[in-house]
């Protein structure tokens, strides 16, 4: 994935100025800065949720969004996890993960799906309200919805945030053997350090509404 | 007992009844979608004035609509049942619109672009968006089948016969209250069962709208045979708006015409407005006494009132008249009977539970840390009540005043049996000039009710939107 010179105003006000960025498959991420500083915006722009106002973002050498024109978002083999849960509160935990498949998939994909119910512990509550869960079963929930169709890019914004020991373990080892396995690329958003270092081997920050690559972690 | 010709009559009013409220939500679901699909800007310049003005429309008296619309039906040759639901679709429209957006408010972003991201715009419009809004769209429906089933000027003018004239001319025929009350039962139990479908949906609604937000989610773009759709929908709510505007203006003629009807109609207009204003009053009392009880009790028990309170919803709007005969006519009470007092009380029975909605859904989106100051720091229950308790509540009052005294404006069915004798309401002089087929001072009048619906109905708005209720 590569991201030339995006650029992105609300209310007039710059929150990203000309961010340059390449990603190649299996690498991993983590982007830090201030509150507000566009962290979030640079994930949605990637997602095809938002529209620059100037510059490229390309994946798999196709260009996905520039001002005139922005791929749907279910084309980009994305999976993501925002700051909350986002379960669709009339549908079962199960409806929910399964979202992005096909019924075909749900058949010859049995085992990965069971494999990521299995490592996130959440097998139980498949037939569950997303309203009955707790705030961290809520979020493995979550992110077994972003992993189950296999994406080649993962984009994860602070999803281990006001999570207990247990839920923050079992998404941390859960991510991890998904990026092993599939290769797939991670960016991901938070403020903690010491996540930052278990997930992810390079670290950026935005600063002024700039991309600033800091170190190799 | 009831007769095999008036099953049928229940059987086939259920199926009007049925059929105007689906028809009245599929339009307004698919009018109102456009907020997921265009450009925020083109939807602040172009659709939300459009259905600001349709809702605003929500207190135009049905009977406006058919006059407004009999004359076109006519000569393209619709007439009877057809015309009679379609009419009737005009007039609840707004409603409908009102109730879908409340709906469409309820989807949050992030849940849509969640699907956003996993599958087609169309699919997202149709798993994610309209499941979310089904609730308030449940509740729209079953307003609308309440309100057709209930209603037979509409129909009557369509010569159209349903189970509401039945039950009025069962009484008109006999002058005895049992029978009518009798035939009435089967009408009232399916309109409870509704109400129950709407109470159990409406806490969502408003929970729901404490998280309403701007919608920033990028436009959905759908196939162009639902954008066609869309396009359709919206063109109804256009029509909705413009034909009673124009159609009135036209048969009214000249401005002349226009005081000339009002002059006319001096005497109905005085009694219609001291009519509205106490109604609207003693409700709006009322309402707030029985809601600030309501709300200190216990869960299970609010359900109960709750319910309790959504009943006289539930009584047909004659059997509402005819009981208030039954139970004032006795020599006793004849210091009611035959007073202003009669139509008042038909009224507040009719329309307390509007009042009631409107003050609970305040109460609901008080910020009760605020109350719970005032009773630490108030010097004492008085001082609390008046300088925050009142204020905080102030555009509940000015709302569910102006809903009940609009309503009781264009209120007949009830209104019409428990009159006192040589007084008439406006919609009662409208409603027997119709049977005589329109003229302009008929149209003139209308024009006058129609312009005070739709500056309440702004009004209204404006003050909901203010209060966020």
């Amino acid at each position: 994935m590569r991201i030339n010179a995006v650029e992105k105003k609300y209310n007039h006000q710059e929150v990203l100025k000309g961010i340059d960025l390449m990603v190649t498959s299996g690498e991993r991420i983590v982007v830090m800065g201030p509150s507000g500083s566009g962290k979030t915006t640079l994930l949605r722009l990637i997602a095809g949720l938002e529209r620059p106002d100037s510059g490229e973002i390309h994946m798999f050498d196709k260009i996905v969004s520039q001002p005139g024109k922005v791929m749907s978002p279910y084309k980009r083999q994305i999976g993501m996890v925002f700051q909350n849960a986002t379960l669709w509160p009339f549908m079962s935990v199960e409806k929910n993960i399964l979202f992005p498949m096909h019924k075909n998939e749900i058949k010859t994909q049995q085992n990965h799906i069971g494999a990521l119910l299995d490592h996130l512990d959440i097998r139980r509550l498949l037939h569950t309200r997303p309203s009955d869960l707790s705030g961290g079963e809520a979020k493995r929930v979550a992110i077994a919805r972003a992993l189950v169709s296999n994406p080649k890019i993962l984009l994860l914004d602070e999803p281990l945030t006001h999570l207990d020991r247990h839920s923050k373990e079992k998404i941390t080892e859960a991510i991890d053997a998904f990026i092993i396995k599939n290769k797939s690329t991670l960016i991901y958003v938070t403020h903690d350090e010491s996540e930052a270092k278990q997930l992810a081997n390079s670290k950026y920050i935005i600063e002024d509404g700039f991309l600033i690559h800091e170190n190799d972690i | 007992m009831m007769s095999v010709r008036q099953f049928g009559l229940l059987y086939k009013t259920l199926i009007y009844a049925f059929m105007t409220g689906m028809i009245v939500m599929l339009i307004a679901f698919l009018a109102t979608s456009v907020i997921w699909t265009v450009k925020r800007k083109w939807f602040n310049k172009y659709i939300k004035p459009l259905f600001l003005t349709s809702i605003s429309m929500v207190f135009v008296p049905a009977y406006i609509h058919a006059l407004a619309w009999m004359d076109l039906l006519n000569a393209i040759g619709i007439r009877g049942q057809v015309a009679s639901i379609l009419v009737m679709v005009m007039s609840l429209l707004p409603l409908g619109i009102m109730m879908s957006l409340f709906g469409l408010i309820l989807a949050e972003d992030s849940m849509v672009e969640m699907g956003q991201l996993y599958t087609k715009d169309k699919c997202v419009l149709i798993k994610i968006i309209f499941p979310m809004a089904k609730p308030a769209l449940v509740v729209g429906f079953a307003m609308s089948f309440v309100w057709t089933i209930q209603d037979y000027s509409i129909p009557s003018l369509f010569f159209v016969n349903t189970y509401a004239l039945e039950i009025f001319s069962k009484y008109s025929s006999t002058n005895q209250p049992i029978l009518p009350f009798i035939i009435s039962l089967p009408m009232m139990l399916i309109t409870l069962f509704i109400l129950w479908v709407f109470i159990r949906r409406n806490k969502t609604i408003f929970s729901g709208l404490r998280k309403g937000l701007a919608k920033r989610a990028m436009p959905l773009s759908l196939p162009i045979w639902m954008v066609f759709l869309q396009f359709i929908a919206l063109s109804f709510v256009m029509v909705q708006i413009i034909v009673p505007v124009l159609s009135l203006t036209v048969k009214v003629q000249t401005l002349d015409n226009l005081w000339t009807s009002l002059y006319l109609a001096y005497d109905e207009v005085v009694f219609t407005i001291i009519l509205g204003v106490m109604t609207a009053t003693v409700s709006v009392i009322l309402a707030t006494l029985l809601v600030s009880k309501v709300m200190r009790m216990d869960k299970n028990i609010k359900t109960i009132i709750g319910m309790l309170l959504l009943l006289p919803l539930a009584i047909p709007a004659p059997t509402v008249g005819i009981g208030l005969n039954f139970v004032f006519g006795r020599a006793s009470m004849s210091f009611i009977y035959g007073t202003l007092w009669m139509p008042v009380f038909a009224n507040i029975i009719r329309f307390l539970s509007f009042a009631c909605m409107v003050m609970m859904a305040q109460h609901m989106r008080l910020d009760q840390s605020m109350l719970e100051s005032a009773k630490i720091f108030q010097k004492n229950r008085f001082h609390g009540f008046y300088k925050v308790y009142v204020p905080m509540l102030s555009p509940g009052f000015l709302a569910s005043f102006f809903l009940v005294f609009i309503l009781t404006i264009g209120e007949l069915s009830a209104t019409l049996i428990v009159v006192p004798a040589g007084t008439s309401t406006i919609t009662m002089r409208i409603y027997n000039y119709l049977h005589y087929g329109s003229s302009h001072l008929v149209a003139g009048l209308c024009l006058i009710i129609l312009s005070i619906a739709i500056i309440t109905g702004f009004f209204l708005i404006h003050l909901l939107a203010k209060s966020e209720v």
